[in-house]
């Protein structure tokens, strides 16, 4: 039971973006992707999710690779801006997760469904709001409750916290990684902060120049000399008392 | 949850309101419509008016019946088909373009569809078997040539919003052009015919092409119908939608298309309109919000109203005559499109 990936490569033009990307996602714990900016991690997440078109073959459970339209229908991908400031209401987002199932008429069980992923965001509140309305960090909620309504076998979240305050980061990886452990879901997230990654992610990903650097737990994965490789930066890893894995960086090269 | 039941009442509220807001601009339009008939520059009593609607042809003189079956019936049905059309042809076009500022005229549609109509006055090409039609199917056709230009240039690159709508404008420009190269080299009485031709007006309507113009409206609603999940979400940025399953470009290029029809039906039969598929769409999105199975009903109800309204306004202005309503749709137009700049796009848009 996995999201197995294997030879994603990605071109724009003369420019390689990705070059030959494999990689496996098991169920039950987050996989996270960090790397530099600009070295591929959002492209493999698009391409994945069948969202932007590349090499390689993508497989779920087992199975034969899956196509594009076969991917896009089994997961889901969260895209890391806030997107515009439309007037639809929270409660309309969330529905939206479940696009296929909506008809002129919502189903009141689904409304239901609906109002209990905003209630398990503490968004309920909100629900009546526009989008228009909402900081950037609470539409990220907006969306990341969308992205679970939808149950999707995958869910892939593109810089999760990105535009979150320290309390909904923490909110936000919580509730993600209640979701992936109790509903058995394969969940990948690109991050950049690192203390979040190891706190998070049961397995990381370290990309760099469009190729997998290193994969594994994150205490095999953070390594100061790694960092120095790929980021750049001298940093010191540390580990708190409670045993958590804290990045720190010290200077950059 | 506990919660959920609550939330879930709150939203049906919110979709009830909605839907109330939508039956009584129904009413309002009807009000509208009937004080629309009721007036004309003929100033006949509005009992005669009454009588001429609800008894037999016998029972009113000939002059009042010809005047409000063959002319205010006609004029008024097309100021409701027309004004629905461009009202959901806007919607749709700042819908799948993501810009508050797209409208059928805006991107060119109508400049192109009066340049066919002008070059068809011009030279005075004619339909070999009904040649009345000659006028708006040459303007169906500059219609729908400007929406295989901004088409092509859209597709050359991709069908984003941005390509589209930059598009749209050089065609806008592109073809207001040609139209002045066209009245330029016209003669006098002409030139005339095309200016009033440009004005847009509901005198040229008849049962026929308020029957035409309305049998596209119904087909392009039908065809409308499956795809209002779709269009909502397209509201949430190509990305998202796409994210969710939705075919974006392929969307955009079916509503584009639908867009064309709608407009081309419009202003074959009366002429350049602007402003309505423009201020339309926002009247109807503050009163019931970003939900296109409210909103597309609502940007036909209110495109009507403003339409009827105009149509009203047009036989006030000038007791004895009938003004364009082309140039009222304008002068109500622009107001409002300044007090849209001036409140910005958070409050509704």
């Amino acid at each position: 039971m996995s999201l197995a990936a294997s030879g994603i490569g990605v071109s724009y033009g003369a420019v390689t973006v990705l070059s030959d990307v494999g990689f496996e996602a098991r169920p039950g714990t987050i996989t996270g992707l960090i790397g530099p900016n600009g070295t591929g991690k959002s492209t493999l997440l698009k391409t994945v999710a069948g969202l932007v078109p590349g090499q390689g073959t993508v497989s779920l459970h087992g199975q034969p690779p899956l196509p594009p339209r076969g991917r896009r229908a089994a997961i889901a991908y969260m895209p890391q801006d806030s997107g515009p400031a439309s007037s639809l209401t929270v409660m309309e987002v969330v529905l939206l997760g479940r696009l296929a199932s909506l008809a002129l008429t919502v189903p009141a069980d689904l409304r239901d469904r609906a109002a209990q992923t905003l209630a398990r965001f503490g968004l309920l509140a909100f629900q009546g709001r526009t989008l228009g309305e909402l900081s950037g960090g609470q539409r990220q909620l907006v969306y990341l409750a969308q992205s679970i309504f939808r149950a999707p076998a995958v869910l892939l979240l593109d810089e999760p916290t990105a535009a979150l305050d320290l309390r909904h980061q923490l909110m936000v990886l919580d509730a993600v990684a209640d979701h992936c452990r109790t509903q058995d879901v394969i969940v990948m997230a690109a991050m950049h902060d690192l203390s979040l990654a190891a706190r998070y992610c049961g397995h990381l990903l370290c990309l760099s120049q469009g190729t997998i650097r290193a994969a594994g737990p994150p205490g095999d994965v953070l390594t100061p000399d790694r960092l120095r490789a790929v980021y750049g930066v001298r940093a010191e890893i540390a580990r708190t008392p409670s045993g958590a894995i804290a990045v720190v960086p010290v200077a950059a090269d | 949850m506990t919660a959920a039941p609550y939330a879930t009442r709150d939203y049906a509220a919110l979709v009830r309101r909605r839907w109330q807001r939508l039956l009584a601009a129904a009413g309002v339009l009807a009000v509208t419509v009937v004080a629309d008939i009721l007036i004309g520059p003929a100033f006949l009593p509005f009992r005669d008016v009454i009588a001429a609607l609800l008894l037999p042809a016998d029972s009113v003189g000939a002059t009042v019946h010809v005047i409000v079956h063959e002319i205010r019936l006609p004029m008024t049905l097309m100021a409701l088909v027309v004004g629905a059309s461009l009202g959901v042809a806007g919607t749709l076009m700042q819908t799948i373009l993501g810009n508050p500022l797209a409208s059928p005229y805006t991107l060119g549609f109508s400049a192109a569809a009066g340049f066919g109509a002008v070059f068809a006055i011009l030279t005075g090409w004619q339909l070999p078997v009904v040649p009345r039609f000659s006028v708006p199917l040459a303007a169906c056709c500059g219609g729908c040539l400007a929406a295989l230009i901004v088409y092509g240039l859209a597709r050359m690159r991709r069908m984003t919003s941005e390509v589209m709508i930059l598009a749209g404008i050089a065609t806008l420009f592109l073809f207001q052009s040609l139209q002045s190269l066209v009245q330029y080299m016209a003669a006098p009485e002409v030139l005339q015919e095309m200016v009033f031709w440009l004005f847009g007006s509901l005198a040229r309507a008849t049962y026929l092409s308020a029957a035409i113009a309305g049998g596209i409206f119904v087909a392009v609603a039908a065809v409308l119908v499956p795809e209002v999940w779709r269009l909502t979400a397209l509201r949430l940025g190509d990305a998202r939608a796409r994210s969710l399953g939705v075919a974006v470009d392929r969307l955009r290029i079916k509503v584009f298309a639908l867009v064309v029809l709608l407009t081309a039906g419009a202003v074959a039969f009366v002429g350049t309109i602007g402003f309505v598929g423009l201020v339309a769409p926002h009247i109807a999105r503050m009163l019931v919000g970003e939900d296109q199975r409210v909103l597309l009903p609502m940007s036909a109800l209110t495109g009507a109203f403003v339409m009827a309204g105009a149509s009203i306004v047009s036989k006030l202005v000038s007791p004895g005559a009938v003004v364009p309503i082309g140039i009222v749709t304008a002068v109500i137009g622009v107001p409002f499109l300044f007090a849209l700049i001036i409140r910005g796009r958070r409050t509704f848009w």
